[in-house]
């Protein structure tokens, strides 16, 4: 397992319990010193202090027995030796009390191996002395009690006073080897103490330097990786891609680098993608600027030859309807010419019968002749409507933009569409009050002959075509209804758009809703269809007054 | 005759072990023929001073510092210094003599012999049953 793999809350913990156990390792190391120096220390308070203390005290009784024996004496007065006696024996139980807890201390002690064989012997010395002594006493106060005081003191200062030297002398050897084994032990508990402290102090000083090691190697765990990673992400954020973090390691940032390098490969990709997107784009939007204008030019070709070929239809159409009334003047002019050849034979014929009946003759040939005035005048005036209409259609002679009423447009086209549409489709008109309005009246008038075509085309048989306008606040409506075919639901939507091509036994006007659509934008204005199959179909125009 | 036994089975232990049991010997006069070790501690102590009979009792010690006085006093629980200490205070207070110490074993056998009332300890290997009665033996392990 590799450190630098650790999660960085594992890596805390584990430099603290490093941290932890070698403090709890100083503590529990110092705390077991600490034991042995109390131990050392008790030696010393529980064992050679209480006994030098007795020794003191037992000194100190045996010193005052003797003087009160050497007091006794020279005593008078029963009261006074009374007095005396009963103190003397106090100071014996004294001593007997101390020599009993030394007894005790020195049985404690030896349970713990705490009593030298020497203070043991020398004890043993003390004890033999006293009783010696104590003998000596004994004799001393049989001797008082006897009357005989001068061999009492003598005895008393004799042998009892060497005794006693001897038992004080072996005493202090007592205090002495006490002394001395107390001082032994106090020195060890200091040695103990020292050698504690030394190594409490190594430790302290490794716990601290561990501790700052820890802290170090913790910190650049941490830090250096994060420092790398803010560089990396400063210079992404500059715009340089290119950036790779070079950070081993499973841990928090070990994670954190791989997915920094995985995002600034992610972005790089992302960036190289976006740039050869844009540049195909850009060419594609080329391609597209030259399609559409190619598209433009072939629909300007398109609507031109649209036009040529309406015009053409028009032509046509007006030349069908001029044709009828030219036919009818030749026809009238022939009639006149046989009529003139009929007078000029009358002229040239001689004799009265023959002039009456040439008079009656052309009293009848004049009335043919007034006849055929009359119908080449209806001739030339039909023709005069044509010629008339087709100016007033095309607008040829007047300005492109003005105030017109639409009602002479919707009725040059009517006329223009001519026999061919009246002989089977009754044309209904319901014109309501309609104000002038401004626009461009060939075009419009464009837009009218498309529709009505369509609803003659519409129309298979016989049918109606109704054209309805009224004014509707700003806006003028000019509906124009068919009883004709229809057009399917699915095919309305495409309606307007160019090339529709509505199919049937006539393929025309492929283009003609389209332009008309065109035509209204044009005029701020709206087209829209209703259809039903098998009933018909009705186109809306809606225009602004303005 | 229990008492020949006993001092002939004396003998034979006295022989066989190494340290010497020590005997507590009584005048053939003492109405008792055995005695408890707080009994007998009394009479050393001063604190009992006559028999049943109301002889007065009297308690004889052995001088010297001898392994066998040592024992004797062990076996009462006091050191023989401690013993001094209260035969002092019984003298200072005016209740009593401190036992005579006598010298020898032998003055103690012969002490006791020729004294009514009278108690004391020596050797069991010296104790002359012609002269005076045991009245208990203190074994060697007993002593230590």
């Amino acid at each position: 397992m590799n450190l630098r793999d650790l999660k960085l809350g594992n890596k805390q913990i584990l430099g603290f319990a490093v941290i932890v156990a070698v403090m709890a390792a100083a503590n529990i190391y110092s705390i077991k010193k600490m034991e042995t120096i109390k131990a050392e220390i008790d030696e010393v308070t529980s064992n050679w202090l209480p006994r030098a203390l007795v020794i003191s005290d037992i000194h100190a009784g045996t010193s005052a027995l003797r003087i009160r024996q050497l007091q006794h004496v020279f005593a008078t007065g029963d009261t006074a030796a009374l007095n005396r006696t009963r103190a003397m024996s106090e100071l014996v139980d004294l001593i007997n009390d101390k020599l009993d807890t030394y007894e005790r201390l020195k049985q404690a002690s030896a349970a713990q191996d705490l009593y030298s064989q020497q203070e043991g012997q020398l004890y043993t010395a003390v004890d033999e002395k006293w009783e010696e002594y104590q003998d000596l006493s004994l004799a001393f106060f049989q001797l008082m009690l006897e009357g005989e005081k001068s061999r009492a003191v003598a005895l008393l200062n004799g042998e009892a006073g060497l005794v006693f030297d001897e038992f004080t002398r072996k005493l202090n050897g007592l205090v002495n080897v006490n002394q001395k084994d107390a001082f032994d032990a106090a020195t060890r508990a200091e040695a103990t103490f020292n050698s504690t402290r030394a190594v409490v102090r190594t430790l302290l000083l490794v716990t601290i330097v561990l501790s700052i090691l820890i802290v170090i190697v913790l910190v650049r765990l941490v830090t250096v990786p994060v420092r790398t990673l803010q560089q990396a992400a400063g210079n992404v954020a500059e715009g340089n891609l290119a950036v790779q973090v070079e950070i081993a390691g499973k841990d928090e940032i070990g994670n954190l680098a791989q997915s920094f390098n995985s995002m600034t490969t992610a972005l790089r990709e992302a960036r190289d993608n976006t740039e050869q997107q844009a540049a195909r784009l850009k060419q594609q939007n080329k391609a597209l600027a030259r399609t559409m204008v190619e598209l433009r030019k072939s629909q300007e070709q398109l609507l031109m030859k649209e036009k040529m070929a309406a015009l053409g239809q028009l032509v046509a159409g007006v030349a069908h309807e001029i044709n009828n009334p030219v036919g009818t003047i030749t026809a009238s002019a022939d009639v006149a010419g046989r009529c003139v050849q009929k007078f000029e034979d009358f002229l040239s014929k001689k004799g009265s019968s023959a002039r009456r009946q040439a008079n009656d003759e052309s009293t009848k040939v004049l009335r043919i002749m007034r006849d055929n005035i009359r119908v080449i005048l209806a001739a030339g005036e039909r023709i005069a409507t044509i010629v008339k209409s087709l100016k007033s259609f095309a607008r040829l002679d007047e300005a492109e933009y003005q105030k017109t009423d639409v009602h002479d447009g919707i009725d040059s086209s009517l006329t223009l569409l001519g026999a061919e549409l009246l002989t089977r489709v009754d044309i209904e008109k319901d014109y309501g009050e309609l104000p002038e309005i401004f626009c461009y009246p060939g075009q419009l008038n464009q837009v009218f002959l498309n529709l009505l075509t369509n609803a003659s085309d519409a129309i298979e048989h016989e049918g109606d075509i109704k054209i309805r306008t009224f004014q509707e606040g700003d806006n003028i409506h000019i509906e124009i209804a068919d009883t004709g075919r229809g057009i399917p639901e699915e095919k309305l939507s495409s309606l307007f758009d160019f090339g529709f091509n509505q199919g049937g036994p006539r393929v025309k006007m492929s283009s003609g809703l389209s332009t008309s659509y065109t035509i209204i934008q044009k005029h701020d204005g709206d087209i829209a269809v209703h259809s039903e199959v098998g009933k018909g179909t009705t186109f809306t125009i809606v225009l602004p007054v303005k | 005759m229990k008492r020949v036994v006993l001092t002939f089975a004396f003998l034979l232990t006295t022989a066989a072990f190494a340290p010497a049991q020590v005997a507590v010997i009584a005048n053939k006069s003492v109405p008792v023929d055995t005695v408890r070790k707080s009994k007998l501690l009394d009479f050393y102590t001063g604190d009992i001073r006559l028999w049943g009979n109301d002889e007065a009792v009297v308690v004889v010690d052995l001088k010297p510092r001898s392994d066998i006085k040592k024992r004797f006093y062990r076996y009462l629980g006091k050191r023989s210094s401690r013993m001094k200490s209260i035969w002092l205070k019984k003298m200072l207070s005016g209740e009593g003599d401190p036992p005579e110490a006598l010298k020898t074993e032998e003055d103690v056998l012969h002490k006791v012999g020729n004294t009514q009332g009278a108690i004391g300890f020596l050797s069991a290997s010296k104790v002359d049953s012609q002269q005076v009665k045991v009245l208990l033996i203190i074994p060697a392990s007993a002593a230590q």
